[in-house]
């Protein structure tokens, strides 16, 4: 009799030690699952932090959470330092346009005055000096431009809007923009009509192939051809202004591009170096490119890549 | 920011009783955003320093250090997982997995680390590749250009440390490896990618930043293209 009750409650403590550990095991589980499930959460919140997503996150206690509000405010400050870096550059933007917006009227009409005198009636020595001042006049045009081409050079002013434009019309506005140059050294342009388009700001991407087209004439010698032409390509289209000039030599050639520099080759012409600079900033910051070919005494031929999409 | 750091890298492979140096000691820093090329002859050693620096092989001496990580540290899981998240691999032949659509091809690497891909990022590169018209077609349906352009989108997708490109204009005709570079150097900057490809050729190397030259496992010479 006695056996046989030890053997009950052997039975039933041991039945009850396995259901305990059962249970614990249970529990443990569910704790470890829950854990993960938490891990996967965070983990998802993380990743929505590094595209920017601001998460919506539920006011409990848990880690998520705690997370969650952690990387909301991260996201925030740094989008209000951005914010305060573009409200500054849009008022360096506007006091650049309006300084220059100001400048450039009693300037126009100096020019003109300045021209107006030269024309009328003069005694020799007022008329010295009336020449005089329509070059100084002249000069200082000029070095507005510049100024005016060096302050957008500052990359963060060059905002683009690239649309697919017609290549046309950029070449047609580039080939007007110099004309009074060509004219003066006798220069002819020689454009293909072309119906090709792509991707690009038609308003910065003239300025760019202006200031290409502006050197080809610079650097070409008188009564010379300068060559366009628009090759396109699968994915970029390629625009080629080839000229007749004095060339780049090989380890020039990537220096160029770079602000301020000019070789010692054209020191006899005016500038400041920022033209090409300003063109390549125009165009990466709309996905194209710009290659030069060029060997001395050989002419260059700069290559404009803008993409089809 | 440093991205890659190769010290004093070699690699010997010891062929019966010669030994074959193909890296005799590369010292390489590359910044973040740097379009590098390799440029070499047959056998130079760049493939070798290539595979080195994506954590296909180990040195035989020397350190790779890729985003603060040292190669050798890792174990061969390890790497994996490392090779996944921090490099992107862009081949001579492609190697899209052929029964993947572009799309899916494109987001795969994103997908095996568990991540849910940003699909507005995805979309973005692959309009910017211009695939948009082709993002469900088969690999067997694109061209040899756009096929390689599918292989930059998903190197590119993971938003890696770093992209390594091995001739990625071997397999193309001249005027499409102008495309395809055109479009390296392009989104390479448009992302701050950095990016290192290898190629025999010194003129496709003139599309990158900077050039190094590289023949008998070493390092010969090299210039900036802003010089």
């Amino acid at each position: 009799m006695g056996e046989s009750n030890i053997l009950k409650y052997v039975i039933i403590i041991l039945a009850l030690i396995i259901s305990t550990a059962g249970l614990m095991v249970f529990m443990i589980m569910k704790t470890r699952r829950q854990a993960q499930k938490e891990m996967a959460a965070v983990l998802q919140t993380l990743d929505d932090a590094l595209n920017g997503f601001i998460h919506e996150y539920p006011y409990d206690e848990s880690m998520n959470s705690a997370i969650a509000e952690r990387l909301n405010k991260l996201i925030q400050s740094s989008g209000m330092q951005k914010s305060r870096a573009l409200a500054e550059r849009d008022i360096i933007k506007s006091l650049i346009s309006d300084i220059s917006h100001q400048v450039r009227t009693p300037l126009t009409n100096i020019l003109l005055y300045a021209e107006l005198l030269k024309e009328s009636n003069l005694a020799p020595d007022a008329a010295e000096l009336a020449e005089k001042i329509q070059m100084q006049s002249e000069k200082l045009n000029f070095y507005m431009k510049e100024l005016l081409k060096s302050s957008y050079a500052e990359t963060d002013l060059i905002v683009v809007s690239p649309v697919s434009s017609p290549v046309d019309q950029l070449l047609a506005g580039a080939c007007q923009a110099i004309e009074v140059e060509t004219l003066k050294k006798n220069i002819v342009i020689r454009r293909e009509e072309t119906d090709a388009r792509c991707i690009f700001d038609p308003k910065w991407t003239l300025e760019a192939v202006t200031n290409i087209l502006e050197n080809a004439v610079k650097y070409s010698p008188e009564a010379s051809t300068v060559e366009l032409s628009v090759v396109p390509n699968e994915a970029f289209t390629c625009i080629q202004i080839a000229d007749q000039g004095i060339g780049i030599r090989e380890e020039e050639q990537g220096r160029i591009f770079q602000r301020f520099y000019r070789s010692a080759d054209v020191k006899t012409e005016p500038g400041f170096g920022i033209g090409l600079y300003l063109a390549r900033e125009i165009l990466s910051r709309q996905s194209g490119y710009i290659k030069v070919r060029s060997e001395p005494g050989q002419g260059s031929v700069f290559c404009i890549f803008l993409p089809n999409f | 920011m440093n991205i890659l750091v190769t010290k004093n890298l070699k690699k010997y492979y010891q062929m019966g009783d010669c030994k074959v140096k193909a890296l005799d000691g590369i010292n390489l820093t590359i910044q973040k955003g740097d379009f590098l090329a390799v440029v070499g002859s047959s056998g130079s050693g760049k493939s070798t320093l290539l595979h080195m620096m994506g954590g296909l092989d180990t040195p035989s001496a020397g350190k790779v250090i890729v985003d603060g990580n040292d190669l050798s540290q890792l174990s061969k899981d390890e790497l994996t997982i490392f090779r996944r998240r921090k490099i992107g691999f862009v081949f001579q032949n492609y190697n899209l997995l052929p029964h993947m659509n572009v799309y899916d091809n494109t987001v795969l690497p994103i997908k095996l680390d568990g991540i849910k891909p940003d699909r507005k990022y995805v979309d973005e590169i692959i309009e910017m590749l211009g695939l948009k018209d082709k993002k469900y077609a088969m690999p067997n349906q694109l061209s040899g250009g756009q096929q390689q352009r599918a292989a930059l989108a998903r190197a590119l997708a993971a938003k890696p440390a770093i992209v390594l490109a091995d001739e990625p204009t071997g397999n193309l005709d001249s005027k499409t490896s102008q495309d395809v570079l055109g479009l390296i150097k392009t989104t390479s900057e448009s992302f701050s990618q950095t990016v290192v490809m290898i190629t025999h050729n010194d003129e496709l190397a003139q599309m990158a930043g900077r050039i190094i030259r590289i023949e008998d496992g070493r390092i010969i010479g090299g210039d900036f293209a802003d010089d």
